[in-house]
């Protein structure tokens, strides 16, 4: 009778309540991530549009454009058919057919990004807005101010460390609520440090790099991925994504077979050459998400 | 001859059953900076002669009566319609004179918040009173009112007793003027007057109540003037693409006597909410150097509004601002320089590849646009950078996804350059020689010798790294190493 009533509960009040040994159902729509090894471990199978997601990494700019490029890529092109099935679940207020919602703004990046070579990995760069602020404060009102513009499809944040402007949970959670209430994707990013704290994030990834180990020297280039918080049971292991371009992975392996053979850089020996790399690293990187994920 | 008079109430007193009448022009209650002006503006919808004269606007029907289906009609049509002022009185006669009289006295006879007059027979009775114009009382005649001790010891307190004086010894006494004014009330001289017109430009003034000492409080004054430009544009169908707003500081302070600030849009904006924005941001940076007596709102250049179609299903409304807006919205507060649109660049040499440019190309769209009203002395910017971002310039994924716009030297230890611990060389050397047909005086800073590699830090992160290859000019010497990009 009690798992009777707890069922009927849960279908009574839907999404918002999941068991605790199960992923829950995203409440609002999800776009795949692009990364099906991730896709895997996120609520919905995708990035929650409409919430934050906060990126915690130990310096800013080394690992987001791996991880948010197909995403971006896919938000960013002009919308065909076959977009529509990389969206699972699409609430009737974000219809694809709008064709100018697909704008990328950058709030407070750390450096320049490199248009050709974002345009390389299939971004259009015509879409990106660079925002430029120092002061936290400035930085905060941008971002509120471009979550509510209907033209912008994904806001990415960055938040400095700096002792005397930090950003607070308040900070977040209004971001949280206007991403909500616009439908957007909103990625925060922020240092190591803030790990545990708490956020009003409901996804918080832990961005580093894949340690290279003497059992796999060529995974020395993959991006490791520690999901810290989401909604679902807690997750152990570190996914290990393959996340570079298949055109740079190709080079290195190749340069690293080339160097081997015979050092290039013949004038300088004394410079360190790169361990050797198997070839095809790229395809076997993922021994780590054949675990299931440890329930509670 | 058919007159209505008309007279906005002064400080509509706060009635919540008005503003729905008002509409969203007052919704927010930003009073007009000259509301009889505004409502003749309005009044010229019906009749072209309206006329300013005395407080009260004076519209002349017999024309368009027909026009409008009869003049009850009319006169429910100017009731029940969107005014620009809430609150009316109102008054009839068969002369501008009688009609301004019968307004003068009895000012709060009629308002508009009062039941329309849905019946005509109702409305005869109600604006048409009983009174002759005999009977009017002699202070209701502009012209008589400097004489008015003088007639009534004559004993002449309405116009009918002041007609029955003979007439030379009137004109004698009193002026001419007093004569002419009475045989135009009578109908016996034409009313002639010089009509109002909607102006090409906007144009209009504020005198401040107090001396401002703040530019931002200048804001509070700057909105009725908004209010205002926002009735000019609505009626002309227009939307404003520049304005000017100057202001007029105290003289006895030895400092600048005006100021004047420029505010342009990109798309043609009518809805003042926005202009507000930008304009309390542009204040926010202005500093008075006396205090501001006169504000003037200047409208420099405007352009027909093309209208949305609205979609019948809610869904489909997008939600939220439009970009241009957001853009100038940051630009305002952050600087343009501040918001930045990338354009990509045939070049070799990577910082050339690619160009970021202000995203707020308000001068383009302002150079572009076809159909737009200058005001007098504004010339066309002829020199605007129309952003192509057509070409794709040189990509590749084997660039990195992070350019440093200054290459950082890095330190060598034992040849190995050093990075946050020593680097490990993965790929390369890609040479790259390119930038030799610049002019030698900043050659240092255009010619590219170098070798590009992909390096590895200690932390495993991807760095692009070169090396100068041939050292010139006494700054670089060859062989030192440059951080200038990063894998993320």
């Amino acid at each position: 009778m009690a798992l009777h009533s707890v069922s009927t509960l849960l279908e009574t009040v839907g999404d918002a309540v999941w068991r605790a040994d199960a992923l829950a159902c995203a409440p609002g729509s999800v776009l795949a991530s692009g990364h099906a090894e991730l896709d895997a471990h996120l609520p919905g199978g995708g990035w929650p549009v409409g919430a934050l997601c906060e990126i915690l990494q130990t310096q800013p700019g080394q690992h987001e454009w791996r991880l948010l490029l197909p995403v971006l890529r896919q938000l960013t092109q002009v919308r065909t058919q076959g977009q529509n099935q990389s969206v699972r679940r699409q609430p009737a207020r974000a219809q694809p057919g709008r064709p100018r919602a697909r704008q990328v703004v950058l709030v407070g990046a750390p450096c320049m990004p490199f248009a050709p070579g974002l345009a390389g990995q299939g971004l259009s760069v015509s879409t990106l807005l660079l925002v430029q602020a120092d002061s936290l404060a400035e930085r905060l009102w941008a971002a509120e101010q471009a979550l509510r513009c209907a033209d912008v499809a994904a806001l990415l944040l960055w938040v400095a460390d700096a002792s005397s402007s930090r950003v607070r949970a308040d900070h977040l959670r209004r971001l949280h609520l206007s991403a909500q209430a616009q439908a957007k994707l909103l990625f925060v990013m922020r240092p190591l440090s803030v790990q545990g704290e708490s956020s009003p994030a409901v996804l918080r990834l832990l961005l580093g790099q894949a340690p290279v180990g003497a059992d796999a020297p060529a995974r020395g280039d993959a991006l490791a991925v520690q999901i810290l918080k989401r909604r679902g049971p807690p997750l152990v292991q570190t996914l290990v994504l393959p996340a570079r371009h298949a055109a740079l992975a190709t080079l290195l392996v190749v340069s690293a077979a080339q160097r081997q053979s015979a050092p290039v850089i013949a004038a300088e020996p004394h410079l360190s050459v790169a361990a050797p790399c198997r070839a095809g690293c790229a395809s076997e990187s993922h021994h780590g998400l054949d675990r299931t994920a440890a329930a509670a | 001859m058919d007159w209505i008079a008309l007279q906005p109430q002064p400080e509509a007193p706060a009635q919540a059953g008005s503003t729905d009448a008002t509409g969203d022009v007052s919704n927010d209650a930003a009073r007009l900076a000259d509301p009889l002006r505004a409502l003749g503006w309005w009044a010229l919808r019906y009749t072209p002669k309206v006329v300013l004269l005395a407080d009260a606007v004076l519209m002349e029907v017999s024309a368009c009566t027909r026009l409008w289906g009869g003049r009850a009609a009319l006169l429910r049509h100017i009731y029940m319609s969107k005014k620009p002022v809430a609150l009316i009185n109102y008054a009839q006669g068969d002369t501008s004179l009688i009609a301004l009289a019968r307004l003068i006295q009895t000012p709060a006879r009629s308002v508009a918040g009062a039941p329309p007059p849905d019946h005509p027979a109702a409305a005869r009775t109600a604006r048409r009173p009983p009174d002759a114009p005999d009977d009017l009382p002699l202070h209701t005649l502009l012209a008589a009112q400097p004489h008015l001790a003088t007639l009534a010891r004559l004993g002449c307190t309405t116009w009918g007793q002041l007609r029955a004086l003979p007439r030379g010894g009137l004109a004698r006494r009193f002026g001419a003027a007093l004569v002419d004014a009475l045989d135009q009330a009578y109908g016996q001289r034409p009313d002639v007057y010089l009509w109002l017109t909607l102006p090409e430009v906007f144009a209009a003034a504020l005198e401040l109540p107090s001396a401002v000492e703040s530019a931002s409080a200048l804001l509070f004054g700057a909105r009725r003037l908004l209010a205002q430009l926002q009735v000019w544009l609505r009626l002309r169908q227009r939307g404003v693409l520049a304005l000017e707003l100057a202001w007029q500081m105290d003289a006895r302070r030895h400092t600048a006597k005006e100021g004047a600030l420029v505010l342009r849009t990109a798309e043609p904006a009518q809805d003042t909410a926005h202009l507000q924005r930008l304009l309390a941001e542009r204040l926010h940076q202005t500093t008075l150097p006396a205090p501001a007596l006169w504000l003037h709102l200047r409208s420099l250049e405007t352009q027909p509004l093309v209208g949305q179609s609205a979609s019948l299903l809610p869904d489909e409304q997008p939600h939220g601002d439009s970009l241009v807006q957001l853009l100038e919205r940051l630009s305002a507060r952050l600087g343009a320089d501040k918001v930045l649109r990338c354009q990509l660049q045939a070049d070799h040499r990577p910082e050339q590849m690619q160009a970021w440019l202000a995203a707020d190309n308000t001068s383009n769209s302002i150079a572009t646009c076809a159909y737009s009203v200058r005001a007098r002395g504004q010339k066309i910017i002829k020199n605007a950078v129309v952003v192509d971002s057509g070409s794709d310039g040189t990509a590749s994924p084997l660039l990195p996804t992070w350019l440093l716009a200054v290459p950082r030297k890095l330190s060598v230890r034992q040849g190995q350059p050093q990075y946050q611990g020593p680097l490990t060389l993965l790929a390369g050397p890609q040479r790259l020689e390119s930038g030799w047909w610049a002019d030698q005086a900043d050659a240092v800073t255009v010619v590219a010798l170098r070798d590009y590699f992909v390096a590895r830090t200690c932390c495993a992160v991807l760095l692009w790294i070169y090396r100068e290859r041939l050292g010139h000019a006494a700054q670089q010497a060859a062989g030192d190493w440059y951080l200038h990009g990063v894998f993320a």
